[in-house]
């Protein structure tokens, strides 16, 4: 195990003057830190799965920092996806969330994630990140080869949109492969899910995460806090409370009625490709032109 | 009387009186537009657990609107916001229930009713309609319900 630190800063998907303002002094004050590789990357969910952002960050070994402006539990999963994995470090951005922990054999290296919208000041950062690359350096600063220099990870990216899944907190149950339409989910040899086809995702359609009973899909980019990884949200959110359903309408419902939203407008764009009458009705959909048509 | 429908909950049956109508917030009501006594169904009574509180938010003489929320009731597996299925004036809170609240589970369609209201009108469902309307969602309650499960299991934890 080596004993320099990896910074890794994720940069926001349209970068604002505040944020190049604390992204610039968070890296001017890891500059010339001894035992600190810095690497700036383009924004991490959007990263391809083949490209050299991705294959940059399996390449590191050693303890990670990742810096970036999304939930640390989101910027996590999004690594273990990847095949980048280790031990979730605690951090302010995520003090403590117990039950979520990887287990198994997650390699022995911690990866801290920050997420930037934490704090206004890079100094709370900077002192935290400090304290860990102390930590992981202790006794062996003379073995240290890195000097605090940043270099750049080139990759065009676009904007993606995919679940990514909290495998802390799935089951395996299976929901979500069977409520989403769009060929997103699969199983691999071991009957476990599987984001199988994460581009096959409509832009925008979170309804999978709010069918989830775990809690356990993520989109990193969500507005809603709950779906996009905080995991405080998440179990607030989601508190046994029925008001809902005795009100009238309920979160299946609506989550259904999203996902057929995203689905009518698929075939919208589809038009003139698809036969006839491609989707043939269910009883869910007369379930939403009910729904649809109750004033609740 | 004729006898009751059953609606399966997955393998526990809940029985719905046909004497009375029900609204798509699983509560009955019976009687006439000027006096209708409501109450919670067994269907909304069993996801609610054993029933330990119930608080009200309107005193006898309130005007509601209908969907308007009038209280809260908490039972062993949930909580709910009380919702009132007509408009209307509050006729009646049944007091009994606020201080007893278990005779909501053991009498739902009888001494546990929740109140009466005089309705301005009765845009209800026959118990016919109540078990379709329960029958198409149910599979989607299931689903919101183990996911609240699921996080509220983490959230105690």
């Amino acid at each position: 195990m080596t004993n320099s630190t990896d910074v890794i800063l994720s940069q926001p998907r349209k970068s604002l003057p505040e944020h190049e303002k604390l992204a610039g002094k968070i890296l001017a004050g890891l500059s010339h830190r001894p035992g600190v590789h810095v690497t700036v990357i383009p924004h991490l969910y959007d990263l391809s799965p083949d490209g050299p952002g991705v294959e940059h960050l399996r390449s590191v070994e050693g303890s990670m920092i990742v810096l970036g402006w999304l939930y640390p539990r989101a910027a996590y999963w999004v690594l273990k996806a990847n095949d980048v994995e280790g031990r979730l470090g605690r951090t302010s951005s995520l003090p403590e969330e117990d039950s979520d922990e990887p287990s198994g054999d997650a390699p022995e290296r911690t990866i801290w994630c920050f997420d930037l919208r934490t704090h206004e000041q890079p100094e709370a950062y900077l002192e935290e990140i400090e304290g860990i690359i102390a930590a992981v350096g202790e006794g062996a600063e003379e073995a240290a080869t890195g000097n605090g220099k940043s270099q750049a990870v080139e990759e065009a990216t676009r904007s993606r949109w995919y679940p990514v899944i909290d495998f802390g907190r799935c089951t395996n149950c299976l929901e979500c492969l069977n409520f989403c339409l769009f060929g997103v989910y699969g199983l691999d040899p071991n009957d476990s899910i599987l984001i199988e086809q994460p581009d096959a995702c409509r832009a925008g359609c979170p309804a999978c995460s709010r069918i989830c009973p775990e809690g356990a899909i993520m989109f990193p980019q969500h507005k809603d806090p709950a779906i996009a990884g905080d995991p405080k949200a998440s179990l607030e959110g989601l508190k046994l409370d029925l008001s809902q359903l005795f009100a009238g309408a309920d979160p299946a419902e609506l989550a259904a009625r999203e996902r057929d939203r995203a689905l009518a407008e698929q075939q919208r764009h589809a038009e003139g490709t698809a036969d006839d009458d491609s989707h043939a009705r269910d009883g869910l959909d007369d379930l939403v032109d009910e729904l649809d048509d109750m004033d609740l | 009387m004729t006898k009751p429908l059953v609606f399966m909950m997955g393998r526990s049956p809940v029985f719905l009186p046909t004497d009375r109508r029900y609204a798509r917030n699983h509560m009955w009501v019976a009687g006439d537009e000027s006096a209708c006594r409501v109450g919670f169904s067994a269907y909304a009574v069993r996801l609610l657990g054993d029933v330990h509180h119930v608080e009200w938010a309107v005193e006898p003489g309130a005007t509601v609107e209908s969907g308007q929320q009038i209280g809260f009731i908490e039972g062993s597996k949930a909580t709910s916001d009380l919702y009132v299925p007509l408009a209307g004036e509050i006729q009646e809170i049944n007091r009994q229930v606020e201080a007893n609240p278990t005779r909501i589970n053991s009498n739902p369609y009888d001494s546990g009713w929740l109140l009466v209201i005089c309705a301005d009108d009765m845009p209800l469902l026959t118990p016919e309609q109540y078990v379709e309307h329960l029958e198409a969602s149910w599979p989607l309650a299931q689903r919101l319900l183990k996911g609240q499960a699921g996080s509220r299991k983490r959230g105690t934890q």
